[in-house]
């Protein structure tokens, strides 16, 4: 892979002279300027609202954000584009799923299970609709290594656990549950799956229609699109049957003497004016995804940094690394002596930025026994150099110790 | 020395290390050398949002204050070793008069933001609030 080409698509990666080691992907990526070129042109000269003006603009953006749909669609390997709903981002989908979800398929005295592996925005929506309609929130615990085995989810079930909301990749370790496994046990005790992709969708192909997933979410920011865009993936049965979190314009179908009506899904669940720029700037990020061999290039490269960002890391004196899996592109971890902020500005001086504290995840962070860790998330975009940049450079400020 | 004294001789230390690396120097020095005097990690001394953890365990608040803190960050213990000297031993009042308008003299690459904002000026107004209270801990 001619990562200096890839690297050139990237304006921010070009765009100082001062050194610039960015590794928190993981937060956020950079994006392409076929992303930016896209958004640009969308505001520049295809600018109109969808499904209400009668004219060819209009009919264009709605002709538009329809193919977007349908390329999301084809990149996870969903059957019908109706089970692809845009958010705002992977916290709304959530949240959009969880009320969803709680407004047909649990009653009081159910229970949902979440695990200590979750990221706040896969947690907290859970236990706020448990609390507001007295429903159990049940919480599968991860060994001391943050790792999770799904006998400690099934352990936590029973006939009235209605949904288990799990994450494909943990955002600080990088650890992967055994989803297949889960999804098929679940399914056999009458279980939903919730999948929170968005650390997974960038490091690894997913297919919704193989993994038999009932909801799956992950944001476009993290996948080298823009912000402010996020997808939930819905089947097709649950769509018809749920309600949506948000209810106006677009949404319904008003009826006489102020009766109402649900539209049909994805609508339903898109009320007001939705992000279409940010939907035509996910199509390109998937778009430029495909033209670079995501799988066959992109995937294989980022692995062997992630191989060699271990061995590196693992080198130094008084660091210790979180995580079993040396391929994971996220690696969280310790120096001794020393907190994660006190690395994270010491790094941040010398032009690499990476992110330190709880990162969202306060169950896993109580698990693992620590206030924080410093973590680096890598992307295709970085390189050996950088590698080797930041771990001289570490281990000149943990010589300090 | 009073508290205003002793903050404006901390400012020109921090003016004088202009570039925020000798800063970073400075605090982690500070903060290597801070160590709390009896256990104060505890949920109940935690100090809330904060992004690095700090603690505060008031010991005494009449007629002169007394307090142990601790920090995750050494930069922060560091910050927190400066509030140590500048406010144990005082009286309410002199506390309550005196901000720690010192961490405006701290380069923001050094402590961000919003952990002075947060973190920090909460840690001071505890202080300040539990001794206008004159609760004993």
């Amino acid at each position: 892979m001619d990562i200096q080409r890839i690297r050139s698509q990237f304006p921010i990666l070009c765009s100082t002279s001062q050194p610039f080691v960015y590794f928190d992907n993981s937060a956020t990526t950079q994006k392409p300027q076929t992303v930016i070129d896209r958004i640009t042109r969308y505001y520049s000269r295809e600018n109109a609202n969808i499904n209400r003006g009668s004219y060819p603009l209009s009919n264009q953006a709605a002709r538009l954000y329809r193919q977007a749909r349908q390329t999301v669609k084809s990149w996870i390997d969903a059957s019908d584009e109706d089970e692809i709903i845009f958010t705002k981002g992977c916290t709304e989908s959530v949240n959009l799923a969880a009320q969803a979800v709680f407004s047909r398929l649990v009653r009081a005295g159910d229970n949902i299970v979440v695990t200590q592996l979750e990221h706040s925005s896969n947690y907290f929506p859970w236990k706020a609709c448990c609390q507001n309609a007295n429903v159990q929130f049940r919480e599968a615990l991860v060994s001391p290594e943050g790792s999770l085995k799904p006998d400690s989810l099934f352990s936590l079930t029973d006939e009235h656990t209605r949904l288990i909301a799990i994450s494909a990749m943990s955002n600080v370790t990088g650890f992967r549950p055994d989803i297949p496994a889960i999804i098929e046990e679940a399914h056999r005790r009458r279980i939903l799956v919730l999948i929170d992709a968005a650390q997974e969708i960038a490091h690894h192909p997913v297919s919704v229609t193989w993994l038999g997933c009932d909801f799956l979410c992950f944001s476009g920011h993290k996948l080298y699109g823009p912000m402010g865009i996020g997808v939930l993936y819905m089947e097709k049965k649950y769509a018809d049957q749920l309600s949506p979190l948000l209810v106006g314009g677009g949404a319904i179908s008003p009826g006489p003497e102020g009766v109402y009506a649900y539209r049909q899904s994805p609508d339903k669940f898109e009320a007001g004016t939705q992000h279409i720029a940010g939907a035509l700037g996910l199509e390109a990020a998937l778009a430029y995804l495909k033209e670079e061999d995501f799988q066959g290039s992109l995937l294989p490269y980022e692995a062997s940094l992630a191989c060699y960002l271990h061995q590196k890391l693992a080198s130094i004196p008084g660091v210790h690394i979180f995580g079993e899996d040396p391929s994971s592109p996220l690696v969280s971890f310790t120096v001794s002596g020393f907190g994660s902020y006190d690395i994270a500005t010491a790094l941040a001086a010398h032009g690499i930025a990476l992110r330190c504290g709880a990162h969202c995840a306060y169950p896993l962070m109580q698990c693992l026994g620590v206030p924080g860790l410093c973590r680096v998330s890598l992307a295709f975009y970085n390189t050996l150099e950088e590698i080797d940049y930041f771990t001289d450079v570490l281990r000149s400020v943990c010589r300090r110790i | 020395m009073n508290i205003d004294k002793k903050q404006h001789a901390y400012v020109s230390i921090f003016r004088q290390l202009a570039d925020p690396g000798a800063q970073w120097e400075y605090l982690f020095m500070l903060g290597s050398s801070q160590t709390p005097s009896c256990p104060v990690r505890t949920a109940g001394c935690l100090i809330p949002e904060c992004q690095t953890l700090i603690w505060l365990k008031l010991l005494e608040t009449y007629p002169a204050v007394d307090f142990v803190c601790d920090s995750d960050s050494v930069l922060v213990k560091g910050v927190l070793k400066i509030f140590e000297d500048l406010y144990i031993g005082c009286p309410v009042k002199e506390i309550h008069a005196c901000p720690p308008y010192f961490l405006d003299s701290i380069s923001e690459e050094v402590i961000y933001l919003r952990i002075k904002q947060n973190g920090l000026k909460r840690f001071y107004e505890t202080l300040k609030n539990n001794h206008i209270k004159g609760d004993f801990l």
